[in-house]
């Protein structure tokens, strides 16, 4: 029996300050996640987006982690860099760069799920493109708020654009409910506060081994999609982070 | 198999020909039956997705038989590709067909109609993986017969319908309807006429076989992908569309493959929906022995019932027979299967169905055919020149439905 050849999934994780439990669960039972996908998939690479944020008066300023590295990564990733690794077959690196997240502040994940739809992901006939996130905060909490559900139809867009599939862990909301509606999406409703520690990791994440081993991808062409929804492509790198340029 | 296939050319593509698929190459592919064609619920079977899966189609469909020697069967599409034995489940598929002229209908499954011959005679599919692609593509050492079976298919699959609506108000299909997005055009039908030809449109036609049934309340169409989901919500909303012209109250499909074998959407309430498997390999866990290995200890039939949801009837696998197919001596371990008996004739399995579908009595199908004396044991494909079924007199693997016995697996 033949599969596909690749699966990448990007782990986003909330790295806001509640959020330490759940880094460490999902550490503890990644390999729930690739026991069921490997002998169906020839590779599976990993990718990491971790956000958080702190407010000064109507000032953003952001953390950005990915797999590539801590605030200089984000420049790379817009500026398509071809040098730079976003995604690794290694998952003793998801699990260094898990160690090396630091949550504090505020979370904003729509920008973490927006950034990880603009990672840099394999062929569309030959990948199955996966995005879970984590997190104990409703997704219109946050550093954005209530400005933050009218992202959603576009986040909804660039999902089905980039043939991405959504897993997301968080408390159900309304913006749960939406980002629900988007095609493979799956929500797995969860207690909110305290990082997510109620939450059974290992069948959670089983599950959604499971899914992506089972689910078949469909060949055709890149479609065009719109990169960096928040603006974050043109954000300016200050000492602490990232600034949104256009908040000052 | 070669000289099968010249047969079902004849019979089944030829112009002039009876339909002997029922509602194949009808000139619209959404399509109410009428009462006097559909008769008593209780004659028609569901088969769910197959995937090459010869062993689980033709316990199906001597389940279905023997239960009612008139029945009907609708097939809900996907014969090809995952299974090892897809030309053989085409032709037995044929073969049932033939022999009971106007009483199988194949609906068309995505893998069915994915197909398509590109440059230089490269056979394509839409879908991946595509594991019959493999197969067709193979240098063809039978004097074109792959290339020929491929075509063969090809045109087979483009004369299927796509979905049936029995005058109950249950819609059989692949995968589920127009998703809501297609909806207005629909709801500005000022005639049934001009309501069935939207149905019979490219675009629904699409929706009907590719889309994909979820429990959430309602799912936005994604148009960049052909196996868009939908919802409860969705499903209420087509059924309200025009109930005097299409009147929807309820629906079968295949498509998904629920691990239980069936899934009776406890979300749809207003609506039901009954999805069945019709394959019992386990697609995530094989091991040395193929298919064969963690094979489901029961497959599932589903038989209409008026003004209900069809019922499911469980069909205990003879892991025995299983195994002759599959080559596999009764030594070697089938990983992770129950112990089961040896002698298939009694096979009652009472495992519990949700209680809103009536349950039929279990029983095991091939507990029937153990004596027969002709059959075939094994069909051989290791290579690509031993395409070659094999007769046998042990007692082991059913003959083909409706075959005389005795006689050769061969027209």
């Amino acid at each position: 029996m033949s599969s596909a050849s690749q699966v990448d999934l990007v782990l986003v994780i909330d790295t806001s300050a509640s959020m330490r439990p759940c880094i460490n669960a999902l550490k503890q039972h990644l390999r729930e996640l690739i026991q069921p996908v490997q002998g169906h998939i020839s590779k599976l690479r990993f990718g990491l987006v971790g956000v958080s944020a702190t407010s000064h008066g109507d000032q953003h300023i952001y953390r950005v982690e990915t797999l590539a590295g801590g605030t200089d990564s984000l420049s790379a990733l817009y500026d398509n860099s071809t040098q730079t690794e976003f995604f690794s077959l290694e998952s003793s690196r998801v699990l260094t760069a898990l160690d090396n997240l630091n949550p504090s502040g505020d979370e904003d994940n729509l920008l973490a799920l927006d950034i990880a739809l603009d990672h840099p992901f394999g062929p569309i006939a030959t990948t199955k493109r996966v995005v879970a996130l984590f997190s104990d905060e409703k997704i219109e909490s946050g550093v954005q708020r209530s400005a933050v559900t009218a992202y959603i139809p576009r986040i909804i867009n660039k999902l089905h654009a980039r043939r991405v599939k959504l897993f997301c862990a968080m408390p159900y909301s309304d913006g749960a409910q939406q980002l629900s509606e988007a095609n493979g999406s799956e929500i797995e409703d969860v207690a909110g506060g305290q990082g997510l520690s109620s939450v059974d990791f290992r069948t959670l994440l089983g599950q959604i081994g499971k899914s992506i081993s089972a689910s078949s991808i469909q060949g055709g062409l890149e479609e065009r999609y719109e990169r960096a929804l928040f603006g974050q492509d043109e954000w300016v790198s200050i000492e602490d982070g990232w600034r949104d340029s256009d908040s000052n | 198999m070669p000289e099968m296939l010249p047969v079902f050319e004849r019979k089944i593509l030829e112009r002039g020909t009876p339909n002997v698929l029922l509602q194949f190459n009808a000139s619209r592919k959404v399509l109410r039956l009428s009462i006097d064609e559909v008769g008593s619920p209780d004659k028609w079977f569901f088969i769910g997705d197959i995937h090459g899966d010869f062993f689980a189609l033709h316990t199906l469909l001597r389940e279905a038989e023997g239960r009612h020697p008139d029945c009907r069967v609708v097939f809900l599409g996907d014969l090809v590709d995952r299974g090892d034995m897809p030309f053989e489940c085409l032709f037995l598929l044929l073969d049932w067909g033939l022999r009971r002229p106007g009483r199988l209908a194949w609906i068309a499954g995505n893998h069915d109609i994915a197909f398509s011959i590109g440059h230089q005679g490269v056979f394509r599919s839409q879908v991946h993986p595509a594991e019959l692609l493999g197969d067709l593509n193979k240098r063809d050492f039978l004097n074109g017969f792959r290339q020929r079976l491929g075509q063969f298919f090809i045109r087979v699959a483009s004369g299927l319908p796509r979905a049936l609506l029995f005058p109950d108000g249950l819609l059989a299909t692949h995968g589920g309807f127009p998703l809501v997005d297609l909806h207005p055009q629909g709801a500005a039908a000022e005639t049934e006429d001009a309501f069935i030809e939207w149905l019979n449109s490219p675009a629904c036609l699409k929706d009907f076989t590719w889309t994909r049934i979820h429990r959430k309340p309602k799912a936005i169409p994604d148009r960049y992908s052909s196996g868009s989901q939908y919802g409860f919500r969705d499903f209420e909303a087509f059924c309200a569309l025009k109930p005097h012209w299409f009147p929807i109250s309820r629906m079968v499909t295949g498509h998904e493959h629920p691990r239980d074998g069936f899934d009776l959407h406890p979300t749809y309430v207003v609506n039901p929906a009954l999805t069945i498997r019709g394959l019992g390999f386990d697609e995530m866990r094989q091991g040395p022995g193929g298919l064969a290995t963690n094979y489901t200890d029961t497959l599932y039939l589903a038989q209409g019932v008026r003004d209900a949801l069809p019922a499911l009837i469980k069909v205990a696998v003879s892991y025995e027979q299983l195994g002759m197919l599959h080559g596999i001596v009764a030594e070697t371990p089938l990983v992770g299967s129950p112990t089961k008996p040896s002698s298939p004739s009694t096979g009652s399995n009472t495992k519990p169905v949700a209680s809103a579908v009536p349950e039929i009595a279990a029983s095991t199908p091939l507990g029937r055919v153990v004596n027969e004396t002709k059959h075939i044991s094994a069909i051989s494909r290791e290579d690509d020149r031993n395409l070659v079924v094999r007769g046998s007199h042990s007692t082991g693997i059913p003959a083909p439905l409706g075959k005389p016995q005795g006689s050769k697996s061969s027209y």
